[in-house]
């Protein structure tokens, strides 16, 4: 392991940090609210740690497999600190709960200790939205820009930070794929905050929301998330934002770079099942609210398809309690936490495109019981799927549901019940913000004990670094020489 | 002259026997053959020494050939490179691998001045899908670039030739305005030419010339459907190798579904990689129940085309039991052709080696000859000459020309038709005959052309 250049890297990604602490300092001032200190002590702390670690000699000029996966894992552990210190120097909260509500940000999950958000400053709020907004793309993404001006290699932190089975590089060089993506990233956001302005939130909000929303996030400035707004035509706005964050950003790069026309994106296989998802998942469940709720229809639909858009791209609003909810559309929206929306995007989850090539790779098993001699590789959008691809999927799988387990033995020693502990885990390891019961979208995770906290932070960042990542990171042969 | 020729072993004493016949001299180099070669046939010179440290290779002429068959493709091409240094006429190296067009193979050639790459299992590959294109049709053959077809038909497949003389087919022919020709018979092992007076047998074989328009018109002749509309024809190919594999990519998808039967895994894995339209099934194609099992046995074809012989004809005896008509064997031995005509389980077999030195034979017999097509166990052969501009033979008579009565003209292509050639029509300037008969007398009249 090199740890001159790990520590470097990392050097150079808190500095990152230190600067984005910049902007709600900058805006507290303005504002003159008193939390300017807590975010120049926070950006100052941050700086000289950064700097220092930045400026480390090291004669390494090329990262290693072990290397990539330690600076991912320690930037993802460590900021959670060190993006907390505005919450925990401004006493809004513990430092459990600073930790858990940073890392909550930085993961893009969007589960929240708060109670009284509304309460909080707008420099606090702005910086809440922000970590979402920087942990979407992922740190790392926005290092490898910089990363050929420390004359140090990236390839395997690509590997390491980008979701999904396979990363799907847009351009030869790294550095150019990263800034591609956030490019994209930032233009999205940009019209989304004109968008919501002109549906008629505020400007701090509208910025606010767009952070959380284009990072599926779901921070909210809100108590009541975004049915704090009361208006069905923000909460259409999101609904389309947030189905367009589930997409892979590949797509989107391609719509914009490569002239694809929009019905093009109906020739990608897993965003067809990812839409036909989403459109099963909302019709069957306002049918059954429907039928054992009664009501008026068109406000159950409303209510369904935010919800299941929010849960399925794991960004976490809410407009209605799902909890109160049948159990049909509970257990639905459970399967949509596992699931998750598309590899490339910033959601969390398994994956669509891992559920496809299990189900191809499960059909495949089972046509085999019928042939047995038959020879058929599995592919996906005309190009063959290697075999190595499934072993790296259902490895990944039993991985996650491992963790989910584990997690779910440690948090039940103190969970209220069995659905605020399914739900919070699921959730966390999923990052997608609300679960069940006391955890639910109308409810928040500030009631659960300090060591439920610390395993779902660190299922979130599990689940934010698919899980392998962090797992090889803490295996004993890593740190063999 | 002289044709040169490394790799002995792939081209097989029959080729060696073949190039003899037609006058050729002959010169073998290689290590690895045995003295077979040299036992059996008194007139071939040889040379026992690696091609590349023969002194045959540095004494080579501007007018000698050089055929560099060697399983090695890097010996093939270096061999090609000294011949060409030495001004060789043509070489001409295999290759084993699938792709000659690419990019790649193109630089190569010009590199090491390789004037024709071929592949024998494209070769294979192409007669056998230009034959499927012919329902009942155990052979076939082209000429005129192909505008020109040679269909053979065996008579106990084909009720509609039985007991009809050749005289009474050219009838038919004649007055339906169809310039169709008989062209040869197979008969008693032997091909001969057609004349009038032969009665067709069952076991015969009969050969019809034609252009490829009149096809419709031969199959109306013989009351054969030429293909069912609409219905894909299920293929059956027992060996994913090189020729297997060649054959599964030149059939067309929207007429063929095809399945092909690898008993190695890797390569049928590698196989359903590169063939995602193909089905690809892991056995041995010996196995008569696996193939039951996977819905087999209603397949319209069965090629096996293993690199062993004995799979081959077994796995169509088996294919045939299932009930699979069409069985068709790769068989490396050309005298087993004789053998196996008459069974019934055997539809027509192919030869590699037989289709390589007819590919050789009509590059040899370039410029004098357009397409030369030398007939199997036979010193007949069919050939294509055109009349050039300055020819003494413009404006005679077919019947002056001086061929001699052995060598037959069956059509005459003339301003793009094809005209049915009698004694009487006067010969034009790029007039293109189609000529058979004796290869002896026909290189010794060509001049006469």
């Amino acid at each position: 392991m090199h740890y001159s250049a790990i520590f470097k890297v990392l050097g150079s990604i808190i500095v990152l940090l230190s600067l984005t602490l910049l902007v709600p300092l900058i805006y507290a001032l303005v504002l003159d609210s008193p939390d300017w200190k807590s975010f120049l002590y926070s950006f100052l702390i941050t700086f000289i740690l950064g700097t220092c670690l930045a400026l480390l000699p090291t004669k390494y000029k090329a990262l290693k497999n072990k290397d990539a996966f330690a600076i991912v894992s320690l930037s993802w552990l460590g900021l959670g600190v060190l993006g907390g210190l505005p919450y925990y120097l401004s006493g809004v909260a513990s430092f459990t709960d600073t930790y858990f509500e940073t890392v909550s940000g930085f993961t893009t999950t969007g589960a929240s200790i708060f109670t009284k958000i509304e309460s909080l400053s707008h420099p606090i709020l702005l910086w809440r939205s922000m970590t979402q907004w920087i942990g979407g793309m992922g740190i790392i993404v926005l290092s490898l820009a910089i990363l050929p001006y420390l004359d140090l290699g990236g390839m395997g932190l690509f590997q390491a930070e980008v979701p999904g089975p396979t990363a799907d590089k847009l351009t030869p060089r790294i550095a150019d794929t990263a800034k591609v993506l956030w490019f994209v990233y930032v233009i999205v956001t940009i019209v989304l905050i004109f968008i919501l302005r002109i549906a008629g939130m505020s400007w701090f909000d509208a910025i606010a929301q767009a952070f959380a929303t284009t990072s599926t996030g779901g921070f909210s400035t809100k108590n009541a998330s975004i049915s704090g707004f009361h208006s069905p035509v923000i909460e259409a706005i999101l609904i389309i934002f947030m189905f367009l964050a589930g997409a892979n950003f590949a797509l989107h790069y391609r719509l914009l770079y490569r002239k694809m026309k929009i019905r093009d994106y109906l020739l990608d296989a897993e965003f067809r099942f990812y839409l036909c998802l989403t459109t099963l998942a909302i019709v069957s469940i306002t049918l059954v609210n429907f039928f054992k709720l009664g009501g008026n229809i068109i406000s159950i639909f409303r209510g369904v398809a935010f919800s299941v858009v929010s849960v399925l791209t794991t960004t976490g609003y809410g407009t209605v309690d799902y909890v109160l909810w049948p159990i049909f559309g509970q257990i639905v929206l459970l399967l949509l936490m596992f699931i998750g929306a598309c590899a490339g995007s910033t959601a969390g989850g398994i994956k669509v495109a891992r559920i496809q090539l299990i189900v191809q790779y499960a059909k495949a098993e089972m046509y085999k019981l019928l042939h047995p001699n038959l020879v058929k590789p599995l592919e996906k959008d005309n190009q063959l799927i290697d075999r190595n691809v499934i072993s790296g999927v259902l490895s990944f799988i039993f991985i996650y549901l491992g963790v989910i387990g584990i997690s779910l033995l440690l948090v039940s020693l103190n969970a209220p019940d069995l659905m605020t502990a399914i739900g919070a885990v699921v959730s966390a390891v999923g990052d997608v913000g609300p679960g069940f019961s006391t955890v639910g979208p109308a409810s928040n995770f500030g009631h659960l004990s300090s060591m439920s906290k610390w395993v779902l932070s660190f299922d979130m960042v599990l689940g934010r670094l698919e899980i392998l990542a962090i797992v090889v990171f803490f295996l004993p042969s890593t740190w063999k020489e | 002259m002289q044709v040169i020729l490394s790799g002995v072993e792939e081209i097989g004493a029959y080729a060696i026997e073949k190039l003899l016949q037609e006058q050729f001299n002959l010169k073998i180099v290689g290590v690895e053959y045995d003295s077979y070669f040299i036992r059996e046939h008194e007139n071939l010179k040889s040379e026992d020494a690696a091609i590349l440290q023969s002194n045959t290779l540095r004494t080579i002429s501007s007018e000698d050939y050089l055929f560099a068959l060697t399983n090695d493709y890097a010996t093939n091409l270096l061999t090609c490179k000294v011949a060409k240094e030495q001004n060789a006429k043509i070489t001409v190296a295999t290759v084993k691998r699938g792709h000659l067009d690419s990019e790649q193979d193109k630089k190569l050639q010009s590199i090491f001045g390789v004037d024709v790459l071929l592949n024998t299992a494209s070769l294979v590959a192409n007669l056998l899908v230009n034959l499927l294109n012919y329902p009942l049709a155990v052979d076939v053959y082209k000429l005129a670039n192909d505008e020109l077809i040679m269909l053979g038909f065996p008579v106990q497949r084909v009720l509609a030739l039985a007991n009809l003389s050749v005289e009474e087919i050219e009838d038919y022919f004649l007055k339906h305005d169809l310039p169709i020709q008989v062209s040869f018979v197979y008969s008693n092992y032997i091909f001969q030419q057609a004349t009038k007076q032969i009665r067709l047998q069952p076991t015969d074989t009969v050969y019809f010339l034609l252009h490829e328009e009149y096809c419709s018109a031969l199959y109306h002749f013989l009351e054969v459907e030429r293909v069912e509309k609409n219905k894909k024809q299920k293929i059956v190919i027992n060996g994913g190798g090189q020729i297997g594999v060649a054959i599964a990519e030149l059939l067309p998808k929207d007429k063929y579904s095809i399945s092909i039967i690898e008993i190695d895994e890797a390569r049928s894995v590698h196989i359903a990689k590169k063939l995602a339209y193909a089905r690809v099934l892991n056995f041995d194609g010996l196995d008569k129940e696996i193939m039951q099992m996977e819905n087999l046995e209603n397949a319209d074809y069965f090629l096996s085309v293993t690199q062993k012989e004995a799979v081959n004809i077994t796995s169509c005896l088996n294919a045939f039991g299932l009930g699979i008509s069409k069985c068709i064997p790769l068989l490396s031995q050309p005298s087993f052709f004789d053998i196996l005509r008459t069974k019934k389980y055997i539809y027509t077999s192919l030869s590699p080696r037989n289709i390589l030195i007819r590919f050789l034979l009509n590059l040899l017999r370039k410029p004098d000859f357009l397409t030369y097509i030398p007939l199997f166990n036979s010193t007949l052969v069919i050939c294509e000459v055109k009349i050039k501009s300055d020819s003494t033979s413009i404006g005679k008579t077919l019947g002056s020309l001086g061929l001699c009565k052995e060598i037959k003209t069956l059509l005459v292509l003339r301003n793009h038709k094809y005209i049915t050639a009698n004694m009487d029509l006067i010969i034009e300037g790029e007039d293109r005959l189609i000529l058979t008969g004796n290869t002896l007398e026909l290189q010794e009249r060509i001049s006469f052309l």
